[in-house]
This record gives C-alpha cells, sequence and structure tokens, in this order.
C-alpha cells in the first residue's frame, strides 16, 4: 500500500482555505451588520452538526438517521451542566450531582462530545455489526430509543415540556471557532489514513476487506468520532435555541440535516458546508412565513404549517432526480480551483 | 397466568400491525432494493380516509373496501411517480427519495387536510369485549390476528400458486434473469406495490378501529417499527418479516406490562434494545438471508 505524502497533514489543513475563508468572511459581514446574529450562529452550529454526519456517512456510504441521538445528548447534558444552580434546585427529580455544576461553556462543550462520544461507542459496537440497509435500520432504531428516553426521562429531561432556560452561550465567536475545529477535523479525518482506507470500503466493501481492511474497526472508529462531534454540535445548539425539547432531536432535524448533507455533495467537507448554507438560509428565510394564510385565487390555504418541511422535500427530490452527486460533485474546493487553475496553465503553455 | 394471557393477546394484536407492514417492506425491498419509508404514510393516508367516509356516514363494509382501494392505489401513485425514475439507483437514493417523498405526504396532509388530529367515528361493535374464563378478548384484537393470520396465507397462495406470484419470487433472487425470460418488469414492480399497500390498508383498518384518531404523522413510528421487525427476522424473507413483526410486538406488550411506575414509558425502548441485542448475536436476522422471498 503506498504511503501518505509526508506532511499529508499539513496539506489537508491548508486545503480548507476556501471552506475557512468563506466561514471568517460570513462571521466578518455578520460583526459589521450588527444587530441580530442569531441566523449566523446558526449557520455556523448547522455546519457543526452536517461535518459530524459527513465525517461518518461521507467516508462510510452509510447513511446514519441517528445522529439526532447525539446531538441531543450533547445538549441535555450541556443545558444541565451550565444552566444556574440556583433555578436548577427548582427542578423536581434531578439528580443531586447535576444540581450543582456551573461549567464555562468550553468545559460543558468537552463533557457533552465525550458524553456522545461513549453513546456512539457502546451503540456502534451493536449497530456496526450489521451491513447495508440493516444497518441504516438499526441506527434509526438508536434515533428512536433516544426520543423515547428523552420524553419519559423527565427528571433529567423535563420531557417534552422542555429544558430552559439554558444560557445563551452560542456567541458568534463560539459557534464559529468550533465550526472551523469541525472543518478542520472532518477534513483531517477524510485524508487520514483511517479516513482513506474508510473510503475505500464505501466503494467497494468486499475488495477492501479483501485486501485487509478493518472494515468495521474503521467504521467503529468514524462513528465514535462523527458521535463526539455531534454532541460538541448539540451543545452549541441548545445555547442557541436556549429551549430544549425531545421534538428538536427526532425526525424533523434528523431529515434537515440529511437535506444539508446531500444537497452540496455527501463526498466532500466543502459539500457539507454549502448544504448546511443552503438549508439554514431556507429555515430562516421561511420561519416567518411559517402557519401563515396564503390566498391563491382559487385555492385559499388557511396554515401553512410545515412549509420549511416543504421546500427541503423539493431541494431533496431536486437533487435526487437531476444531480445525485449534489452541488460539488466530488472534488473538494481547493482541489476543485486547483484543477483549474492548472488546466488553464496548461493551455497556455500549448 | 391470566394476566400473562391477556399480555400475549395484547402483544399478538400490536405485532399483527407491525407484521402487514413488515410483510409489504420485505417484498418491496426484496425486489427493488428500496427501503421505503413513505410506507407508513399509506397507511396515515388509509387513516384520512376512513375518517372521511366515517363522517360522511358510510356503511362501513363501504368504507372496509373503498379504503383497500386508496392506499393501494397511493402506493401505485408512488411507485409511478416517485420511484420509477430511480429504478436501479443505489440504495441511499432510493432510501433518502422515500425519506422526501414520506416527508412530502405528511406535509400535503397538514396543509390540504388537517394539521390537528381527527377522530375517525368507527362502528360500536369495535368497542365489543368477548369474556373467555377470566380472559378478557376485545373484539378488535381478535378479529386483528385473524385477518392477519387469513393475509399471510392468501399471500402465500399467490406467491405459490400464481405464475405472476412465481415471477415475483424468482424477482426476489435475480430481477435480471427474470426479465431476460420474458416477464415485464413493470408488471412485477407494480404488483409489489399493489399488494404492500392492501396490506397497508388492512392494517390501517385494524390500527384504526382502536386508535383514538389520525394525524399527519401517525405512520412514522408504526414503519419504523415494521422495518425493525423486517431485519429482526432477516431481510429478504417475507416469513421472518412477519416473525420479526410479531416478536417486537410481544416484547414491546410484556415490557408495558411488567415494567413498573415511571419504567414503563420505556418499554419500547427496552424492546428496540433488546431487538438490536438480538442482532448483535444474529446480524443475518432471526430466520437468516439465507432464503430467499418466501
Amino acid at each position: 500500500m503506498s504511503r501518505l505524502p509526508r506532511y499529508w497533514a499539513v496539506q489537508s489543513a491548508v486545503g480548507t482555505w476556501p471552506i475557512v475563508g468563506g466561514l471568517a468572511l460570513t462571521a466578518l459581514w455578520a460583526w459589521a451588520r450588527g444587530g441580530d446574529q442569531s441566523k449566523f450562529t446558526h449557520f455556523f452550529i448547522n455546519v457543526v452538526l452536517v461535518l459530524a454526519l459527513q465525517l461518518f456517512s461521507g467516508n462510510s456510504g452509510i447513511l446514519s438517521f441517528g445522529h439526532m441521538a447525539f446531538v441531543g445528548t450533547g445538549a441535555y447534558l450541556a443545558g444541565l451542566l451550565t444552566i444556574d444552580p440556583a433555578l436548577k434546585s427548582t427542578f423536581a427529580g434531578l439528580p443531586h450531582f447535576l444540581v450543582s455544576p456551573h461549567w464555562n461553556w468550553f468545559l460543558a462543550l468537552l463533557a457533552a462530545a465525550c458524553a456522545a462520544g461513549v453513546l456512539a461507542a457502546v451503540s456502534g459496537l451493536a449497530i456496526l455489526r450489521l451491513d447495508g440497509a440493516s444497518a441504516v435500520i438499526a441506527i434509526l432504531a438508536l434515533l428512536l430509543i433516544a426520543d423515547i428516553v428523552f420524553t419519559a426521562w423527565t427528571g433529567v429531561t423535563r420531557g417534552a415540556g422542555g429544558l430552559y432556560p439554558l444560557p445563551s452561550h452560542a456567541t458568534l465567536t463560539h459557534t464559529l471557532a468550533v465550526a472551523v475545529a469541525a472543518v478542520l477535523i472532518a477534513r483531517l479525518f477524510k485524508d487520514s489514513r483511517t479516513g482513506l482506507l474508510l473510503q475505500a470500503s464505501r466503494e467497494d466493501a468486499f475488495s477492501a476487506a479483501s485486501v485487509g481492511v478493518a472494515v468495521r474497526q474503521y467504521r467503529v472508529r468514524a462513528w465514535i468520532l462523527s458521535g463526539m462531534l455531534a454532541g460538541a454540535g448539540g451543545a452549541l445548539f441548545g445555547w442557541w435555541i436556549t429551549t430544549i425539547t425531545p421534538a428538536n432531536f427526532f425526525l424533523e432535524p434528523t431529515f434537515a440535516l440529511i437535506v444539508m448533507f446531500i444537497v452540496g455533495g455527501t463526498r466532500t467537507v466543502g459539500g457539507a458546508v454549502i448544504g448546511a448554507a443552503v438549508v439554514t438560509l431556507v429555515q430562516e428565510e421561511l420561519r416567518n412565513y411559517e402557519d401563515s394564510s396564503v390566498d391563491l385565487g382559487i385555492l385559499k390555504l388557511h396554515r401553512l404549517t410545515g412549509l420549511t418541511q416543504f421546500a427541503l422535500v423539493l431541494m431533496i427530490l431536486v437533487v435526487m432526480y437531476f444531480r445525485r452527486e449534489g452541488i460539488l460533485g466530488r472534488r473538494e474546493l481547493d482541489e476543485s480551483l486547483r484543477s483549474l487553475v492548472r488546466r488553464r496553465t496548461h493551455a497556455a503553455t500549448r | 397466568m391470566t394476566q400473562l394471557i391477556q399480555e400475549l393477546v395484547n402483544g399478538v394484536s400490536l405485532g399483527s400491525t407491525y407484521a402487514l407492514l413488515a410483510l409489504g417492506l420485505a417484498m418491496v425491498f426484496s425486489i427493488l432494493g428500496l427501503i421505503n419509508f413513505a410506507h407508513g404514510e399509506l397507511v396515515t393516508i388509509g387513516g384520512y380516509t376512513m375518517w372521511a367516509l366515517f363522517n360522511h356516514g358510510f356503511p362501513w363494509p363501504a368504507v372496509l373496501v373503498l379504503t383497500l382501494i386508496a392506499t393501494t392505489l397511493a402506493a401505485v401513485a408512488m411507485e409511478r411517480i416517485a420511484f420509477r425514475p430511480l429504478r436501479g439507483a443505489n440504495i441511499s437514493t432510493l432510501l433518502i427519495t422515500s425519506f422526501a417523498v414520506s416527508f412530502f405526504i405528511q406535509v400535503a396532509l397538514q396543509i390540504f387536510v388537517s394539521a390537528q388530529p381527527q377522530g375517525i367515528g368507527v362502528p360500536n361493535w369495535t368497542d365489543t369485549v368477548w369474556h373467555v374464563g377470566d380472559v378478557s378478548l376485545p373484539a378488535v384484537k381478535v378479529v386483528t390476528l385473524a385477518v392477519t393470520v387469513t393475509a399471510v396465507v392468501l399471500l402465500t397462495v399467490f406467491l405459490r400458486r400464481t405464475i405472476l406470484g412465481v415471477a415475483m419470487r424468482a424477482a426476489a433472487e435475480d430481477f435480471d434473469t427474470v426479465r431476460l425470460l420474458g416477464v415485464r418488469a413493470n408488471v412485477v414492480v407494480v404488483t409489489a406495490f399493489a399488494v404492500s399497500g392492501l396490506l397497508a390498508g388492512v392494517a390501517a383498518l385494524l390500527f384504526f378501529a382502536s386508535a383514538p384518531g389520525v394525524d399527519s404523522g401517525v405512520g412514522t413510528p408504526l414503519v419504523i417499527n415494521a422495518f425493525i421487525g423486517v431485519i429482526l427476522g432477516g431481510l429478504g424473507n417475507l416469513y421472518g418479516a412477519v416473525l420479526g413483526g410479531f416478536v417486537l410486538g410481544l416484547a414491546t406488550s410484556l415490557l408495558d406490562a411488567n415494567l413498573h411506575g415511571t419504567y414503563t414509558q420505556f418499554s419500547q425502548a427496552f424492546a428496540l434494545a433488546i431487538v438490536v441485542g438480538i442482532l448483535l448475536v444474529r446480524p443475518q436476522g432471526l430466520v437468516g438471508r439465507a432464503e430467499a422471498l418466501t
């Protein structure tokens, strides 16, 4: 097997410049614009979440409908660790060791990532014994189990009524920092040995296994790392939305996450970020029209419940029918740019 | 003892719903490789049809026939509009599309029909309870089991005794060869969807006879549980799907009855965890995938 280039990590990290640059420009725009920045923090959080999904599903080829279980775990834990203890002491049934902590955001974020990582490790050992369609359904079972636990474990999660008020730690700086870290982690993993072997198994699991790739082991590694990233993203999500209910981590957000992942292109980090941008735009712009009435002349619609969902459905159907590789296709942005430049110079010298 | 029988009756009844849906799912999966999320929406459509018809005073035999027709047509339309353009695409593409179709139907029902749950005016006889010794048997549950068994038997006869049925079993093994032998692909695929729609209609009739009402999201948990039944039984095996559905139903019901206090709410979570645990030992499912469609 040929070796990776010596400084592959540096090369990969440098290769994220178009994405990191784009994120930085977005943040600058938000700062310059002033006012309400929640749209922008929402975007950065979506970047973290979709990269978590991309890290596992993009490299392994196994679509995960279960990442919201990790996101929820992260959100609830980070929320409980950062809510004012004076407030928590009024929560009936909250275990004592969760009442006293009043951690700073970064420690709570790490704790959320670790807890989600543990959940991933435990679930991964069982779920990733399966393959193909069975694995997809087993991962879905994980989501279902998580939803039941979030709803029924009222002592800790406050159940369907929701846990609130979470402190607003999801500032522009915090979310930007975590998003950039997520971009680097996802790209470095993708270009690492584990990532490359996992992509080989995505293309042809049998061939990869036949040349000695321990497919399951690599899948489990990606699953755990991906779960940790999703947990960290969940912590930020909780601090952004400030009231979390089990519905925040069930099917609708799962669908939104899948759309982000698919629309930009599943194989690339850049594609995931573009997907997050498109979906965030749809979510934020359509929010005002949700549940509004529309008069189409012949047809009068009283309540447009689920308008955002509808837009997401249309987007995914368009991609599935007309461009299955997503907006970006197979290449990262820097790779496309480089080959574009190379082709230009090649044409010029000829 | 009496209590145990009671719990088994509940479990078998719940399992019947899962089994009927699992059968339809396994059928479509074995032929097309499609994990059809939108299958749950067929049950929802069945529920709304029942709601509309009962509330307009249709007699129950008419409702029964029209509901079955509605779900069968919906399944065929789904194939024609959404899945036929993607014939032969890989499993992820099909899966994502079916997920999108599922949400599409839900949103359409929310916007055009109703965003609130609607009660269905089912006939009073569905409340009848029969007593055998100390065991009380709700009529709906007995009927559910009887209908499910009949459906499985009829399906077996269809798959073994008719040319089309044999072609479908062959297509589950190797679709390309079956086409080379002169069987029209669309006939096989449309039949698979029609049968799955019919079974979903039966499941809807039985489910909504005792469910409090219908809303746009009612099909999703059902279809997820049915899917878990399918993989528990072993993908690609119809009897496995039925068995898996019943096992999941029984596990949920027994845990529901025997867990105490606040743990009751977790019964389904425990049942799912047990199923995943079984798969840990037998990744190929209870019946195994060595055997194909029936």
